[in-house]
């Protein structure tokens, strides 16, 4: 208890040094902070926000062979399935059937692929809020049964205006070319590297492209209350859904997606077999994204508390050396080598602490301010927002990690300077003149 | 149908092997064309085939392989096999895989109509064929067929909804032994104006290939 008392007195006793070693400690315990908390931050907004752009955390395909051995992906009769999922009492906020064409778009000679997904648009109160259109309004395409909604890149790439006609070129769900008509009915702020998967039409039209019947679909999707039910919920419905449907194995990855994909040729089988995916299996790519994000942000705190790491290092060779002849005085008063050395560790460790400490309380003031700026959602960035606002997930966690490991290395880097502080003889300690 | 089926026998060698190789010219307006090459394999009897790219040199090694049922796409990059489909267009041409396979006309389609008339300075059948089945790449074809050989001129292709998709013309023959095979072809892309595909044939030969060309291990020592 006294050597903690005499630790944290020897750190006040300098204050402007041990402030500015603080802060040192402080500014790399932020950055790492709010680099960690905002890829963790990045992974929520753009999984939940392509959630809500492709109108679901979980979705269900349908699979039939045809006498060829051609995959045909559709849905004829759901009414199983619906009745299922009734029955599993998802805390779901929306299930909506859409058709997804892999299309190309072609527009006075020019074209580009381009994703389209066909949706009743009654049912997509969630989407329809949630687009951010740039030009042309939700009205007009939903008084156009031939409408289209592109994303704004897409929609510059081919030089086409709202108004105007494009040809949309797709394989029916058999594998027969076809072409069809649209008008685009507005556009949306670019979704950047997402554009090529944010195009909307009605589901009826795009079925009539797919040559699949007015009541079929493609795709069953399941817009659950949140991101953190979407594993539990996937797990719960296929569990409910295999003793009833020709279900598939769940898969991970978008390598088992392929995998699955080759089996699915490579098999003899009749019937509608049922594919569960979800959000989290399409999305897998960002994961990447932000461990990438948090390994540049782990580098850049590695050098942040290397340098600061010397710094403490000679500022504690410093501080031994100053108080040399204290260290013998207290030494010849019966202070044991092991206490001595605890002594200077102790105060590394408040230093840490404090340093941890003031850097959290940093990291949580930027994070509320960057959090109030209200971005809004006409700009490109808006996928990795939430609402137009920047989010920075703070995990418990983390922070005990990053708050442990900057008092270990805190520590380490005073250890030396202790250990010699520790060895010095008392006689001659007391006989240092500084 | 005798037409079809004539069309059907000249192009597919039911009897033999055969192999060529192709050189695609694709033209695409304010861009430079682009040139890839070929060498095909076929044994249409056991429903084999298989492509080899040989440039551009990006492209070099990879291939196709069909042997019934099952094609699988090489990629000498990651030296994995995928399976495939043989309906997409060859590299960023107008040409499709399909154009080197086995022509089916008369089990695919059926006649819609029949009349004749002249394609330049020959008199032709022209025939507009409907699908037979959901499973073919255009449900609409109409041919222009010379009624002195029965080869074919000119070929369009129609979407599900009726729309002209591409046009092929087949201005050339060259004699393989005892019958005709269109040296060169040209591709029209009907939907992108100033885009077609010119596709020359050489080397052709009906000679017995090795069977280990019509397997996995020749397209991944072809060309190591």
């Amino acid at each position: 208890m006294t050597l903690l008392r005499i630790a944290f007195r020897n750190l006040n006793r300098q204050k402007k040094r041990s402030i500015l070693l603080g802060v040192a400690i402080a500014f790399g315990f932020m950055i790492i902070t709010l680099v960690n908390a905002f890829a963790a931050g990045f992974v929520l907004n753009i999984r939940e926000n392509v959630s809500q752009l492709v109108a679901g955390h979980l979705f269900i395909t349908g699979y039939e062979k045809s006498p060829s051995g051609r995959l045909v992906r559709v849905i004829r009769d759901d009414s199983e399935l619906l009745a299922a999922i009734e029955r599993a009492e998802l805390s779901s906020r929306l299930v909506a059937r859409r058709t997804l064409a892999e299309a190309t778009i072609i527009f006075s000679g020019e074209s580009v692929p381009q994703q389209i997904v066909g949706l009743e648009w009654d049912s997509q109160p969630f989407l329809r809020e949630r687009l951010a259109l740039r030009e042309g309004t939700l009205d007009e395409m939903l008084a156009d049964p031939r409408g289209l909604i592109l994303s704004e890149d897409v929609a510059e790439r081919l030089g086409v205006a709202v108004g105007e006609q494009v040809i949309v070129q797709a394989r029916t769900a058999t594998g027969q070319l076809n072409v069809a008509d649209f008008v685009l009915r507005a556009t949306t702020v670019s979704a950047g590297f997402l554009s090529t998967f944010n195009g909307y039409g009605h589901l009826d039209y795009i079925n009539g492209l797919l040559n699949i019947g007015p009541q079929e679909y493609v795709t069953l999707g399941i817009l659950l209350e949140g991101l953190d039910v979407v594993d539990v919920e996937a797990e719960r419905l296929f569990e409910l859904l295999e003793p009833q449907l020709n279900m598939l194995p769940r898969f991970a990855g978008q390598g088992g997606f392929l995998d699955q994909r080759e089996e699915l040729l490579r098999s003899d089988w009749q019937g509608t077999r049922y594919q569960m995916t979800t959000i989290n299996d399409f999305l897998s790519g960002i994961d990447d994204v932000a461990r990438a994000l948090v390994i540049a942000g782990a580098v850049v705190a590695l050098i942040l508390f290397t340098i600061i790491m010397v710094g403490i290092t000679n500022t504690f060779r410093m501080i031994v050396h100053e108080r040399t002849r204290e260290i013998g005085t207290m030494r010849a008063l019966g202070l044991h080598r092991r206490q001595t050395r605890r002594l200077f560790l102790l105060e590394a460790l408040f230093l840490s602490l404090g340093g941890a400490a003031g850097g959290l309380v940093l990291a949580l003031i930027i994070r509320v301010v960057l959090q109030a700026f209200d971005f809004g959602l006409d700009t490109p960035l808006f996928i990795m927002m939430d609402d137009g606002h920047l989010t920075f997930a703070v995990a418990p966690a983390s922070v005990l990690l990053f708050l442990a490991s900057v008092a270990a290395l805190t520590l380490l880097a005073a250890l030396f300077p202790a250990n010699r502080a520790a060895a010095k003889p008392p006689a001659d300690a007391l006989r240092t003149t500084v | 149908m005798a037409i079809l089926r004539d069309i059907d026998r000249s192009q597919n060698f039911d009897d033999t092997d055969f192999s060529a190789s192709f050189t695609f010219v694709s033209e695409k307006p304010e861009e430079e064309a682009s040139i890839f090459k070929a060498r095909m394999f076929r044994r249409d009897n056991e429903d084999k085939f298989v492509l080899v790219f040989l440039e551009p040199p990006i492209q070099q090694g990879q291939g196709y392989l069909q042997v019934d049922e099952n094609l699988w796409f090489y990629d000498p990059e990651s030296r994995k096999f995928t399976h495939s489909s043989l309906r997409e267009n060859l590299e960023d041409s107008e040409a499709r895989n399909s154009d080197l396979r086995q022509s089916s006309l008369a089990t695919d389609y059926e006649v819609a109509t029949a009349d004749i008339g002249t394609l330049g300075r020959y008199q032709v059948h022209i025939i507009e064929l409907a699908a037979t089945h959901d499973e073919v790449s255009f449900p609409g074809v109409k041919l222009w067929v010379r009624t002195d050989n029965n080869l074919v001129l000119k070929v369009e292709n129609y979407s599900l909804s009726g729309r002209l998709m591409r046009s092929d013309y087949f201005p050339n023959y060259v004699r393989v032994e005892d019958r005709l095979v269109a040296s060169r072809a040209l591709y029209v892309d009907e939907l992108r104006p100033g885009e077609r595909t010119q596709m020359t044939l050489t080397d052709t030969s009906l000679a017995t290939l090795p069977d280990s060309v019509f397997t996995k291990s020749y397209l991944e020592r072809v060309n190591r």
